[in-house]
C-alpha cells in the first residue's frame, strides 16, 4: 500500500481545482492542516442567495469563537436574490459590518439594492483593493445608490477593473457619477455596464432633468467609453443617452468580447460596433430593430481576418426581435455556441412559424458545445435533434412544446443527463411516463423544473417522481394546484432544498371553481413549516 | 545545442534546450548562464521522476506559452473545470499516488505550470465525491481534530454539504 501523502504545501495547488462545495467540505473535515487550507477555498467564493443571508449572518456575527476567522478568506461574494419580485426588495441586515471586515475581497456583485451611498463611503474605504463591483440601485432608501456612492467608489477603489451599475430608477445616477468614472479611471476599466432594471410603468417618467441635463450626463457616459478604449465587456441598457453612447462606442472600441444593448434606436452604430468587434464571444440585442436584413449584423462574426478558426461567438441572446427565421440559418454556422436564447418581445406576442422547429434541430446539429437552448418550439423535431446532437446540454427551455410527446422527452432524459434547468411550455400531451423517467435520469442534477403549463394529464406519480429524485430543487413551477393539500404535504417536505414553489390552478379550471384550490394562509404556513426552506409559494393561471 | 540534466541519483539526461525551455526554472537558468554545456544538477528530483518529466515535456514542446490567467468577465462564473485533461495527459498522468506526488513536486520545483496543474486536477478529480474518511484512507491522513473540533467545523460549514 502507498504510504505518500500530499505534501501539505501543494494542498493549495489541489484545493484550486476543487470546484463543488461538498468536496471542499469534505477536505476540511479531514485534518487540521486540510483544513487550514481548504477553508480558504470553500469560503473563498461565495454565492449566496438572500434567503440564505441570515444564516451566514448568524454563522459570521461571532467571529471570535469560529474555528477560523472566515471573513478574511473572501474574495469573491455573490449575492443573488431569490425571492420571487412580488416579495418586494429583500433586506440583508449587517452586510456593511461583513463588508467591513473582508480584507480580501476582490469581486462584489450584489443582484438587490442592498447598500446605499453611505454603505459606500464605508466599502470604498475598507475594501480599496475591489476589483469587480456590481451593484443595484433601488428606491428604498437602504438601498438607494446615487451619484455620491459612485463618487466614494471612484476616489477610494484605484484598482476598479469591472462596474456593472444597474437601477430601478432611471434618476439614480446623474451626469456626476459618470464624470467620476471616466475622471478616475482612465485605460482601466475592463468591463462596463449600465443597466436599468425597472418595470416600463415606473422609470421612464422619472427622468426629470431636461435636455440640458440629458446633453451633459450623455457627454459624460461618452467620457467613460472614450476614456477606456480597451473595453473587452459593455453593457448598455438605459431609458436615455444610450445611441449617442453607441457612436462613442463605434469609434473607439476594438477589443470587445461582450456586448449587451437594449433600449437603443441606433441600430447603425450597434452594426458598426460588431463589425468593429468581430472577435465578440457574447452579444445580446434586447428589443433592437434588426430589419431590414438582420444577416448583415451578424455576417461581420462570420468570416474575419481576426479569427482564423472561425467564428468565435458563444452566447447570443436576442430577446423582442423580429425575423427570427432570418437569423436562425446564420446560427448554423456559429460551430462554438454554448448559449442561445431568443425570447418573446417585451411588447408583442412571439408568432411561432413552422420554420423554427426545424432551423433549432439544425442548430442543435451544427453546434454539439450547446450549454443552453431557449427558443420557442413547438415539437418533438427539435428535441430529437438535441438530445442526439448536444450531449453538454445543462438548460433548456422549449417555450411552447404543445406537440412535444413522451417518447422525445424519455429520449433527452436519457442523452442529457446534465441538464439542471428544464421548463417545459405548455407541452400538454406529456404523461406522468415520461416525467417519471426524466426524474430518475436528471433528479440528481436537477435544480430549476418548470412542469407543462395547463396539462391535465399529469397525476400525484409525477410529484413523487420529484419528490424522491429531485434533491437538488430549488424552484419549482406550475405542479397543479388540483392535487389538493395532502399530497403536497406528503412529498414537497422532501425536497430540503426547495425555495420556491409556484402552484398552477390551469386554464382548464374556470375561475369561480378555481378559488377552492387555493391554499389558505393558514395551509401555506403548514407547508412552509413542514419544508426546510420553502419561503414563497405562488399561483399562477 | 543540447542541455544536459543530471537528477538526485547522478543519472545524466540529454534533452534538446526546447524541451528544457518548458520549465521555466531551467529557462532562466539557460538564459544567465548561457549554454555552457555543463550538466545542470537538479538535486530535488530523483533520475525515474525527471524522466517522466521530460516525456511531458517532449510531448508539450510545441505547445503555445501559457498566457497569464485574465479575469474574463468578473460577473460571470468561471469556466475553469478539473475535468478537461486531454486524453494523452490523461493516459500519462496514469501513475500510482507516490509517483504522482513526486511528479506534482517536480513541477512545482521546475515550475512547469501545465504539468503542475495536470497533477493537482488529477488530485482533485480524485478528491471528487469523497467523504472525509475516504480521503483520508486513500491519501494515509490522519485525523488529528478533536472530536469538538471537528464537531464545530461540521456545524459552521454545513451550508456547502447539500449545496
Amino acid at each position: 500500500m502507498s504510504k505518500s501523502t500530499i505534501p501539505t504545501e501543494l494542498l493549495n495547488a489541489v484545493f484550486h481545482w476543487v470546484k463543488e462545495l461538498r468536496d471542499l467540505y469534505a477536505c476540511c473535515l479531514v485534518s487540521r492542516s486540510w483544513f487550514s487550507s481548504a477553508h480558504t477555498y470553500l469560503w473563498g467564493n461565495l454565492e449566496w442567495y438572500t434567503d440564505e443571508w441570515e444564516d451566514f449572518r448568524n454563522v459570521l456575527s461571532r467571529p471570535r469563537h469560529l474555528a477560523a476567522d472566515y471573513r478574511h478568506s473572501i474574495q469573491k461574494l455573490v449575492i443573488t436574490t431569490s425571492s420571487p419580485p412580488e416579495a418586494g426588495e429583500p433586506r440583508l441586515m449587517g452586510l456593511r459590518k461583513l463588508l467591513h471586515n473582508c480584507p480580501r475581497l476582490t469581486v462584489l456583485n450584489l443582484d438587490c439594492p442592498a447598500l446605499n451611498d453611505d454603505d459606500m463611503w464605508t466599502l470604498s474605504t475598507s475594501c480599496r483593493q475591489l476589483r469587480a463591483l456590481s451593484l443595484v440601485s433601488g428606491s428604498h432608501p437602504s438601498g438607494c445608490v446615487t451619484d455620491e456612492g459612485i463618487q466614494a467608489i471612484a476616489s477610494n477603489c484605484r484598482n476598479l477593473c469591472h462596474l456593472r451599475l444597474r437601477a430601478t430608477c432611471a434618476g439614480a445616477f446623474t451626469e456626476r457619477a459618470f464624470r467620476a468614472i471616466a475622471e478616475r479611471y482612465t485605460d482601466q476599466l475592463q468591463s462596463f455596464a449600465l443597466e436599468w432594471v425597472g418595470t416600463h410603468s415606473t422609470g421612464l417618467s422619472v427622468y426629470g432633468g431636461g435636455p440640458d441635463a440629458e446633453r451633459r450626463f450623455v457627454e459624460a457616459l461618452q467620457a467613460v467609453i472614450l476614456q477606456n478604449a480597451k473595453l473587452h465587456a459593455l453593457s448598455l441598457d438605459w431609458p436615455i443617452g444610450i445611441d449617442k453612447s453607441l457612436d462613442a462606442a463605434a469609434q473607439t472600441l476594438r477589443y470587445l468580447r461582450s456586448l449587451r444593448i437594449g433600449n437603443a434606436h441606433n441600430t447603425l452604430a450597434i452594426k458598426l460596433l460588431i463589425a468593429a468587434n468581430p472577435s465578440l464571444e457574447s452579444l445580446s440585442l434586447y428589443e433592437v430593430n434588426l430589419a431590414p436584413e438582420p444577416s448583415r449584423f451578424f455576417a461581420p462574426l462570420l468570416s474575419n481576418l481576426r479569427n482564423p478558426r472561425g467564428p468565435t461567438i458563444r452566447e447570443l441572446e436576442l430577446e423582442g426581435i423580429g425575423c427570427v427565421a432570418n437569423i436562425l440559418p446564420f446560427l448554423t454556422r456559429f460551430h462554438s455556441l454554448t448559449r442561445v436564447k431568443f425570447a418573446q418581445s417585451r411588447r408583442a406576442a412571439f408568432l411561432h412559424l413552422p420554420a423554427i422547429d426545424d432551423f433549432v434541430a439544425a442548430v442543435a446539429r451544427s453546434c454539439p458545445h450547446l450549454q443552453s437552448i431557449d427558443i420557442p418550439i413547438m415539437t418533438d423535431v427539435p428535441i430529437l435533434q438535441i438530445a442526439h446532437g448536444c450531449p453538454m446540454l445543462e438548460e433548456l427551455d422549449v417555450g411552447y412544446g404543445k406537440e412535444v410527446t413522451d417518447s422525445a422527452i424519455i429520449f433527452l432524459a436519457r442523452k442529457c443527463p446534465k441538464i439542471h434547468k428544464l421548463h417545459l411550455g405548455c407541452a400538454e400531451l406529456l404523461t406522468d411516463t415520461s416525467l417519471t423517467i426524466l426524474m430518475e435520469s436528471l433528479g440528481p442534477s436537477l435544480r430549476r423544473l418548470t412542469l407543462p403549463f395547463g396539462n391535465k394529464l399529469l397525476t400525484i406519480k409525477t410529484l413523487r417522481a420529484i419528490a424522491n429524485h429531485c434533491k437538488r430543487l430549488e424552484g419549482l413551477a406550475n405542479l397543479p394546484a388540483t392535487m389538493g393539500m395532502r399530497p403536497l404535504l406528503e412529498n414537497v417536505p422532501k425536497l430540503t432544498r426547495l425555495l420556491v414553489l409556484g402552484l398552477s390552478i390551469g386554464p382548464h379550471v374556470d375561475s369561480v371553481q378555481g378559488w377552492r384550490h387555493y391554499m389558505s394562509r393558514e395551509e401555506q404556513d403548514t407547508l412552509k413549516a413542514a419544508c426546510k426552506r420553502l419561503k414563497y409559494i405562488s399561483y399562477g393561471g | 545545442m543540447p542541455v544536459v540534466l543530471q537528477a538526485s541519483d547522478n543519472q545524466q539526461f540529454t534533452i534538446e534546450k526546447a524541451v528544457a525551455e518548458r520549465s521555466m526554472l531551467l529557462k532562466n537558468m539557460l538564459e544567465d548562464v548561457g549554454e555552457a554545456g555543463e550538466p545542470i544538477p537538479l538535486p530535488n528530483v530523483a533520475g525515474s521522476i525527471l524522466k517522466k518529466v521530460i516525456e511531458y515535456c517532449e510531448h508539450h514542446k510545441e505547445d503555445p506559452v501559457p498566457s497569464a490567467e485574465e479575469d474574463k468577465d468578473a460577473f460571470e462564473s468561471s469556466r475553469r473545470k478539473a475535468d478537461d485533461i486531454d486524453e494523452w495527459d490523461a493516459q500519462f498522468i496514469k501513475v500510482g499516488n507516490e509517483e504522482l506526488f513526486e511528479i506534482i513536486l517536480a513541477a512545482n520545483y521546475l515550475d512547469i505550470k501545465p504539468l503542475l496543474d495536470l497533477g493537482c486536477k488529477t488530485v482533485a478529480n480524485m478528491i471528487k465525491g469523497k467523504t472525509p474518511e475516504q480521503i483520508r484512507e486513500m491519501f494515509n491522513i490522519e485525523n488529528d481534530f478533536t472530536p469538538e473540533e471537528e464537531d464545530q467545523i461540521r456545524r459552521e460549514n454545513e451550508w456547502a454539504a447539500d449545496a
